[in-house]
């Protein structure tokens, strides 16, 4: 134990960064896993990585607008790529998606090949490091979040599968730079797994943001105590609230027989 | 002058010229630093501040940025090694431009 790592000011900008990801990716994974698309993260990630190497190749400052540009103007094609193959190839579509990761990884080290300050780049991206996150940082993620989801609940993703490509590109690219990419995987995938059974569309997202607010905020805090590395922490943690929501969500559906306190059932698991 | 770097890469640099090194943003290279250690961070500088944070060329920059916003404290990058910057040409480049940036700080 160590309740020196226990900084509100260290902690608090973090665990804000954490309920931001959250707030998009929950819908987002939900989606990805009903498409069976789940590494697209991966491509995505990757995609808008190999236009920030560009960026840097090309000369453009760091954390500046032209490599902010480059990102989102990469994520994007690459997301519209996506969705062209989903049209066309669809029963390949996740061996392209691998396929077109992998290619975005190394078409980046080739990039790189001669340039000495882009490796670091790539592995920042990859690992992340949230307790770098400011408060600054986060307003235009904020707006560009809620522009996001203002977009998810109004066009019908559902059946306008390139809104979902379109918003999925501008989500990760933007999630990927703050948090890095296994939060953002573990952000999309694990809340999603957790609310899986849930019958209603507004039931999984209350259990999706459930299992994300509590790994965010049990896992941050664990780190803290635990003097650990706070993004690996929040993985391992976002997999226990999972397995939590999953398992409250399992004993609540249980058959009425299975226990002598039927009661218990909730009334609106009856109503269905 | 007091210092803070990113990991212990200036040891003989610190020998040198006498720079004297407070802290370190990443004590163990590749491992992102936990709270604990940026809390007790936060405190070494509050109490002793340093002139500036070093870092080189190669690193990310988003540590040294968080560090300044909290503390004030200026980033400077030193070449580190021959091509690390437009003036580091060579080896007595990168002395002279090492040398010079760290008195532009020391003024």
């Amino acid at each position: 134990m160590n309740l020196d790592g226990l900084d509100a000011a260290i902690l608090l900008p973090a665990l804000a960064a954490g309920a931001l990801v959250v707030a998009t990716h929950v819908p987002l994974g939900l989606q990805v896993l009903k498409r069976g698309i789940i590494f697209i993260d991966l491509a995505i990630a990757q995609i808008a990585g190999l236009g920030v190497l560009l960026a840097t190749v090309m000369g453009f400052e760091d954390s500046g607008w032209g490599l902010q540009l480059t990102a989102f103007a990469a994520a994007l094609i690459g997301a519209l790529l996506l969705y062209g193959c989903e049209r066309r190839w669809p029963q390949v579509l996740e061996a392209v998606i691998g396929s077109v990761f992998v290619l975005a990884a190394s078409a980046g080290i080739l990039l790189l090949a001669h340039n000495p300050h882009g490796g670091e780049h790539l592995k920042d991206l990859l690992v992340g490091q949230i307790l770098w996150v400011g408060f600054d940082q986060l307003p235009p993620v904020a707006g560009l979040y809620a522009a996001v989801l203002v977009a998810w609940f109004t066009l019908d993703v559902e059946r306008r599968p390139i809104a979902f490509y379109v918003l999925f590109a501008l989500s990760v690219t933007a999630s990927v730079q703050l948090v890095g990419v296994y939060l953002v995987f573990a952000s999309l995938i694990l809340p999603a797994l957790a609310a899986r059974r849930r019958r209603t569309r507004s039931r999984a997202l209350l259990a999706g943001y459930a299992t994300g607010i509590l790994g965010y905020v049990g896992g941050l805090l664990l780190a803290a105590l635990g003097d650990l590395p706070a993004g690996a922490v929040v993985v391992w943690a976002l997999l226990v609230s999972a397995l939590l929501v999953a398992g409250s969500g399992a004993w609540r559906r249980r058959p009425a027989g299975a226990s002598s306190s039927g009661s218990a059932q909730s009334p609106t698991d009856v109503v269905e | 002058m007091p210092i803070v770097v990113y990991h212990r890469g200036w040891t003989y640099l610190n020998h040198w010229l006498g720079l004297k090194e407070l802290a370190e943003l990443e004590p163990l290279p590749g491992v992102p630093p936990t709270s604990s250690h940026l809390s007790a961070l936060l405190q070494t500088l509050k109490a002793q501040p340093a002139k500036a944070i070093i870092r080189a060329p190669y690193q990310d920059p988003r540590p040294v940025q968080w560090l300044h916003a909290r503390t004030g404290i200026a980033e400077l990058v030193l070449p580190f090694t021959v091509g690390g910057n437009e003036q580091a040409g060579d080896l007595f480049g990168l002395f002279d431009s090492t040398l010079q940036l760290l008195l532009g700080v020391n003024q």
